[in-house]
């Protein structure tokens, strides 16, 4: 037995290229799915804990119009375990990119409290100290370096309420790395400060609540003044985590289509590598070894090219991770809130899922080619007549499982509307069904080709083809992992410049003023009226509308409410998905409202519903006469006429202006002439094209890890055409060798070598054109408009699927020249000898 | 295992038919052939190629089974027995001398010797396979590497790993098939003086190989002439 | 050679089990720590000027006095008592409010919740029979409705903790109160109402701390002060019946350099008379001279006691295990010339607040005999300043 293991696996290191390269592609494999899950994992718990480390593991928390009175009476009345937040973002002249979140709370409460808040453990001394000196804020060290702050020191800060300056009084000391990335870029202040500088005197962000089971929620929602909801915390419902859901739903959407790709690599690896030994197994078969040591032999080199590619592997993709959570920050900070963790979190989960792929998933995968070789026959006349004995699946057979998994798939799709997981594998399965059909379409643009060939390329070109036919299962599988890998990317493509291509027709539809001023969400105030009077002077505007964002309470949170103004020009910038058949201007202007898409797929509305919003204790109906589309929230918003919202509400305040210019007018003289009169505290002055390109922006930024992901899926296919043109090639090498001998160039070899990895490629890259868009197309169904309601129109850009062929057709060329290089420049009888 | 009386053939061929499927065709290959090998001595099947020998050493080695008919070694059917046992009848009762030497690259000369008794599982390996090597003229190369021995070398050590074991039965294919007269010619010597106590069944083409054996079984289109006795 | 059948088979039972753990296993965020902060004093610049100091005795004024007097910078509302249920077993309480000022700053927020006064709330309960004591502290701000002290109606509240009642006129400054309050596994709410008029301890009210001139307090007490109603422990709520004693106590500075604490002592015997006496500990372990007391009588006259008046010594030192200070729970008090001799005994000896703010604090029998005639009551002993 030991010799029979000596001799396997001195044999690896006689030929160590192929063994490296399965290890390459099984461990790029895996750390892509590592680093995707350490990503995903490390933002959702950065997220969490970002959120815990300032206010503690509560579990309701109180949103909405929260005055004093309400806290005290929670407080002090009922005796209830609650603790008060102002916040807001202000800015600092010494942050340049990142705002600060000013952070106000009761150090006293929190102190009180029994247990589980964030601050609980600091010194009466600290928080009485803080308490006492108004305008003075604690900072973490790494934050106050960043600022170039230090303690004592004072620094001007802006927010939308004005200019204040703040003085770092001490430091905040986090218990752990996690905390101390949460707390970047936060100003831990007292409530009244918060309140001070963020303009809220007499209201509260949010209060948090550690209720036990005694305490009745109930009985609290009942005597809740209007606008002021409970939110349980124990079921992430709010609407932050929701948000970060889409991220994690497209995280994880990749993260499993690298975890499929990895497994085809696997597996094909895993097979060649096995089958390349068909020859040595013949050998010591024939000297007497019994199958089961053959399958002992082939599972403990799986067994150890799985284990080294898993340690690889792991250790490659935490490094990966960090670079895709720089990403995944960016996408954060941009689009939710500027404080956000880049911690590493590699999991045990992590880890249990990187040995299941790199060890069971690699033994799995391996298992049908070690049944295969473990029944290879002794022979005595090795290298006679080696050909192919076992009957490749018919055609027929294949198509019969093709058509029955893209069924199932397709069953998987429509049985189940809500889980992610089960409609990616659903996606997959159709994807799958259709790999199935390779082997006969391979054959097929063979017969085809082969007559073409024959006349172009003469017998050299026939030499090449003959690969298909002499190994039509490892041409086929070879083929199929680079069309896989081809076609999620193009997939992915699709869908992302699908998704583009529709924000930016929609924004240029949306966007009619020529210039806007937009006020920062957090401020109540809003443009100031000398703005708007300014406008009325100003020269050059035709007209200019005006609109408010509010968050308006609805029975089961609260509701966006775009309340405009922009005249009947920009409401014809709404595009309808389904409309009422009334003239639908006079309409909303009577006071009917139109929801997004997001909004009506969300609530389940049609036309001719009614939202319905709370004024007080009664709620208002608003009747829909349309659903529009929109991709400016994934949650929702309505959109009623401000004149509506104003008799309705009694809130005038303006969040932003829309104006038209008179034609032939200077856009940037009036932007700029506004821009240095405008007097509201942090407005900001946008051309139209300005606002569209900060929001195209924003959407290129939220995508970006798609992008890296997509690469990383193609070096992933790269490596695996790469071990299976080596493959292909030693097994051919002989002829080749036997080619050169007999009088072929070295560059005529090249190119019977380089002509079939490129027709391999050609086929990869033509095959993959008909998945990546049926996958793009199932993308943007279950997933974008699933789960976020999002109807896109798919878009077709002819470069991306040339693009997919000439990559297929260039990776497939370049793996093959890698490989074949040493091997044709080898002087024929030197090649002959070491040939055993 | 019967243990196989003194007088009886090592090796009883029945009726046996091979035939091979060519695309759509079939091939026969062996029709109908009988034939029994004495215990002890050399024998030789002697055909051209494509007469169905190598098929016919495979058979009898257990590695190939027939379409009809059986194959006896030591008075036991080789196709009534399952893949293991046969794999194990061959490790324990046979060696196997092919035409490309087959040493495994990666075992040196004295390691690829020691394989069959690695295999059959024979403790106090060193002392017979340096005996063994001795026998073969090549003890001094045991730690090289087959790639840098000449063709009749790498013979002897594949002889060697044939018969280190001891096993009743040799086959070998062609042994000398691919070297030139002298070495082939040492070769021969070589087998000759592992074969003593056992029995050689070689197959070849060659007329003057197969004249060094003690009788010779002609095969023709598939089937035997009668055997031919060599004195 | 490779077919890819098996491949599919593989891959989607790969699948499966991976989509299964990607679904379902989720792990638990790591646990909660606390954040700490580190502030630097050195830089603040608070006026601490502004306090008024306790110079010398005042007029009181009720019901006006017992409310806060925010121009101090400490103050406390001090209530402990001796209850029984009808079964006799006995309980002692404690429920106190401080106010404690910080130094004012020059630049003002406009926001309801700045204040620079901090109240802090303490109770306490001693369960005999079980051996058990129970003590919580909870903090507010003096602003935002949270905290505060108003003398009339009287309302005491720091968060949900409080005492409301208003002035009775059987007697000078004389209150009917409600203590509520609701601690970590405890609760009590007793009715108040006290039966001798206020007594004004020291000079006239004027308690000399230390020696220096405004190391001193304004101080006044009901001494008796009769209550009944509900104490709850772990779920279970006794009615009670007993005597309580109210304290109120203002000053800016109080205690001079050199002293480290006090041992002070309130008794209620059962003969109808009360007594108090402190003394201030220097370093050296010494009472301080400033160390006084009052023997109330039946009919709430006074008897001021100065430290030459007394012999009060520690007879037995408790050690708390858990925080390893040592306290002297058992005390012989004697007035010589009065021929009066009394021993302390805490109910229990293990009554120490171990909490932000850590003192020995708790209710104490006494028996003792003045010339011939036997003395016994119960009351509160306090020990502060002990590391």
């Amino acid at each position: 037995m030991k010799i029979i293991f000596l001799s396997w696996f001195r044999e690896i290191l006689r030929r160590p290229t192929l063994t490296i390269l399965s290890i390459v592609g099984v461990a790029l494999g895996i750390a892509t799915v590592v680093a995707v899950d350490i990503a995903n994992e490390s933002a959702k718990r950065s997220f969490l804990a970002a959120n815990e480390t300032i206010s503690g593991s509560t579990t309701h928390r109180f949103t909405g119009r929260i005055t004093d009175e309400l806290y005290r009476h929670l407080r002090v009345d009922l005796g209830l375990d609650v603790t008060p937040v102002v916040e807001g973002l202000i800015e600092s002249d010494r942050s340049n990119t990142t705002q600060l979140r000013l952070y106000g709370v009761d150090l006293l409460a929190e102190i009180s409290a029994s247990s589980n808040y964030a601050w609980r453990e600091v010194s009466i001394e600290s928080a009485a100290t803080l308490l006492s000196n108004p305008f003075t804020v604690l900072a973490t060290r790494d934050t106050a370096n960043s600022l170039g702050w230090s303690v004592g020191q004072e620094i001007p800060v802006s927010s939308a309420d004005g200019d204040f300056k703040l003085t770092l009084i001490g430091l905040l000391e986090p218990a752990n790395p996690l905390q101390a990335q949460s707390l970047r870029f936060v100003l831990l202040t007292d409530i009244a400060t918060a309140q001070s500088v963020l303009g809220k005197q007499g209201y509260l962000s949010v209060i948090h609540a550690l209720f036990d089971d005694s305490v009745q929620i109930n009985s609290i929602e009942a005597f809740l003044p209007d606008g002021v909801y409970i939110e349980s915390q124990i079921g992430q419902s709010d609407s932050q985590a929701a948000l970060t859901r889409a991220f994690q739903i497209n995280l994880t959407a990749l993260g499993l289509l690298a975890f499929m790709v990895a497994m085809f690599l696997i597996y094909n690896t895993t097979s060649f590598t096995i089958t390349r030994r068909q020859r040595h197994i013949g050998m010591i078969r024939a000297l007497g070894a019994l199958q089961r040591d053959i399958v002992l032999c082939a599972l403990l080199e799986v067994l150890i090219i799985g284990a080294i590619a898993t340690i690889i592997g792991i250790l490659v993709g935490i490094q990966l991770s960090t670079f895709l959570l720089e990403l995944v920050e960016q996408s954060i900070a941009t689009l939710y809130f500027p404080i956000f963790a880049d911690i590493t979190v590699l999991s045990f989960v992590t880890i249990v899922k990187a040995i299941m792929l790199g060890i069971g998933a690699t033994i799995l995968l391996a298992l049908p080619a070690i049944r295969k070789i473990s029944s290879t026959a002794p022979s005595i006349a090795i290298g006679r007549s080696q050909v192919e004995t076992q009957s490749t699946d018919s055609g027929s057979k294949l198509f019969v499982i093709g058509c029955s998994l893209a069924v199932l798939g397709t069953l998987v799709l429509l049985g189940n509307q809500h889980s992610i997981v089960l409609g990616f594998f659903g996606i997959f399965l159709v994807v799958i069904g259709y790999l199935q059909l390779i082997p006969l379409m391979t054959e097929g643009l063979k017969r085809l080709l082969r007559p073409i060939v024959k006349r172009i390329f003469g017998v050299q070109g026939v030499l090449a083809i003959r690969a298909f036919s002499s190994r039509p299962g490892q041409t086929s599988t070879t083929i199929a992992v680079l069309c896989l890998a081809l076609s999620a990317t193009v997939g992915v493509d699709i869908m992302v410049s699908s998704f583009r291509q529709t924000v930016d027709e929609w924004l240029i539809s949306r966007l009619r003023g020529d210039i806007y001023i937009t006020t920062p969400s957090q401020s109540d105030s809003g443009l100031a009226s000398v703005d708007v009077e300014l406008l009325e002077n100003l020269e050059g505007i035709a007209s200019f509308g005006l609109a408010k964002w509010a968050e308006i309470p609805d029975a089961s949170g609260t509701t966006t409410v775009f309340a405009v103004d922009y005249g009947e020009n920009a409401f014809n910038g709404f595009q309808f998905k389904k409309k009422a058949d009334v003239d639908l201007w006079r309409e909303f202007n009577a006071g009917a409202a139109i929801v997004s898409e997001p909004y009506a797929y969300r609530n389940s509305i049609q036309i001719g519903d009614t939202v319905d919003l709370f004024i007080g204790r009664k709620s208002v109906q608003f009747p829909i006469i349309g659903v529009f589309f929109d991709y400016s929230s994934d949650q929702g918003i309505v959109a009623i006429h401000r004149d509506t919202y104003i008799r309705h509400f009694n809130d005038r305040t303006i969040s932003s202006a829309a104006i038209f210019a008179k034609p032939e007018t200077d856009l940037q003289t009036i932007a700029d002439t506004i821009e240095q009169r405008v007097l509201t505290p942090r407005a900001r002055v946008w051309r139209n094209q300005e606002l569209h390109d900060a929001s195209m922006q924003i959407f290129d930024q939220t995508f970006a890890i798609t992008y890296v992901l997509r690469t990383l899926a193609i070096i992933v296919a790269f490596v695996a055409v790469l071990s299976a043109l080596a493959t292909l090639q030693i097994e051919r090498e002989r002829e080749l060798v036997v080619l050169r001998t007999i009088g072929f160039t070295v560059r005529q070899n090249w190119s019977i070598a380089s002509f079939e990895t490129g027709v391999m490629g050609l086929l990869a890259g033509i095959f993959s054109l008909p998945a990546g868009i049926l996958m793009a197309w199932l993308l943007i169904w279950v997933i974008e408009q699933r789960s976020f309601g999002w109807t896109m129109k798919m878009q077709l850009d002819p470069l991306i699927l040339i693009g997919a062929v000439t990559l297929s057709v260039v990776a497939a060329l370049i793996a093959g020249a890698i490989v074949t290089w040493r091997k044709v420049r080898k002087v024929p009888a030197m090649a002959l000898q070491g040939m055993d | 295992m019967t243990e196989a009386t003194e007088n009886s053939p090592i090796v009883v061929i029945k009726n046996v038919s091979k035939s091979f499927l060519e695309g759509d065709n079939c091939r026969p290959v062996l029709s109908n052939i009988n034939a029994h090998f004495k215990r002890g001595g050399f024998h030789a099947v002697i055909g051209r190629s494509g007469s169905g020998k190598s098929t016919l050493l495979n058979l009898i080695a257990g590695i190939d089974l027939p379409d009809s008919g059986s194959v006896q070694i030591n008075e036991s059917a080789i196709n009534k027995i399952s893949e293991n046992e046969r794999t194990l009848l061959r490790r324990n009762t046979m060696g196997i001398i092919f035409q490309f030497f087959n040493l495994i690259p990666s075992l040196t000369v004295q390691e690829n010797v020691r394989l069959p008794l690695d295999l059959v599982g024979i403790d106090n390996q060193q002392e017979r396979v340096t005996n063994i090597l001795e026998l073969v003229g090549l003890k001094d190369r045991r730690n090289d590497y087959p790639e840098v021995l000449s063709g009749g070398e790498q013979q002897r050590v594949a002889i060697a790993r044939a018969v280190v074991h001891e096993p009743k039965l040799l086959l070998a294919d062609e042994p000398t098939g691919n070297l030139d007269y002298d070495t082939a010619s040492q070769v021969l010597e070589v087998l000759r003086d592992v074969v003593q106590q056992r029995t050689l069944i070689l197959v070849t083409h060659s007329r003057e190989i197969a004249s060094h054996a003690d009788e010779i079984w002609p095969l023709r289109y598939g089937s035997f002439d009668s055997p031919e006795s060599e004195s | 050679m490779a077919s890819i059948r098996p491949a599919i088979f593989a891959v989607i039972c790969v699948l499966l089990v991976t989509a299964a753990l990607w679904n379902f296993y989720s792990p638990d965020p790591p646990e909660l720590e606390s954040s700490n902060l580190s502030i630097s004093e050195d830089i603040l610049q608070l006026d601490n000027q502004t306090f008024a100091l306790v110079r010398g005795p005042r007029e009181f004024n009720f019901p006006n006095d017992h409310g806060a007097h925010l121009e101090f910078r400490s103050e406390w509302w001090y209530f402990t008592g001796n209850v029984f249920t009808s079964n006799g077993e006995h309980y002692g309480y404690q429920f106190t409010i401080f106010r404690q000022a910080n130094g004012e700053s020059k630049i003002k927020t406009h926001s309801d919740w700045e204040s620079n006064h901090i109240y802090m709330a303490h109770m306490a309960l001693t369960d005999a029979a079980n051996n058990k004591f129970y003590s919580d502290e909870i903090f507010a701000r003096g602003a935002a409705g949270l905290a505060q002290v108003v003398a009339s109606p009287f309302s005491a509240h720091v968060d949900h903790w409080s005492a409301t009642g208003r002035l009775i006129n059987d007697c000078t400054g004389c209150m009917a109160l409600n203590i509520r309050a609701e601690g970590d596994g405890f609760a009590i709410d007793l009715d108040l109402k006290s039966i001798k008029p206020v007594v004004y301890q020291g000079d006239r009210g004027f308690s000399q701390k230390g020696n220096s001139p405004g190391n001193a307090s304004h101080y006044y007490s009901l001494t008796r002060m009769e209550t009944k109603g509900n104490i709850s422990v772990r779920g279970t709520i006794e009615a009670v019946n007993g005597l309580s004693w109210m304290d109120h106590e203002w000053s800016t500075s109080a205690l001079d350099d050199q002293l480290v604490g006090w041992d002070w002592v309130s008794l209620q015997f059962d003969d109808g008379r009360e007594l108090m006496y402190y003394q201030l500990r220097t370093e050296d372990g010494k009472a301080f001279e400033t160390s006084e007391g009052t023997l109330v009588d039946e009919n709430g006259g006074t008897e001021r006691l100065i430290k030459e008046d007394v012999e009060f010594n520690s007879t037995r030192i408790w050690t708390n295990p858990s925080t390893n200070i040592s306290y002297p729970v058992a005390w012989t008090f004697q007035i010589p010339h009065k021929n009066l001799s009394l021993e302390i005994e805490p109910m229990i000896d293990a009554q120490e607040h171990d909490n932000i703010f850590r003192y020995w604090e708790g209710a104490v029998n006494v028996v003792g005999m003045e010339g011939t005639k036997r003395i016994v009551g119960s009351g509160h002993l306090e020990l502060v300043g002990y590391e």
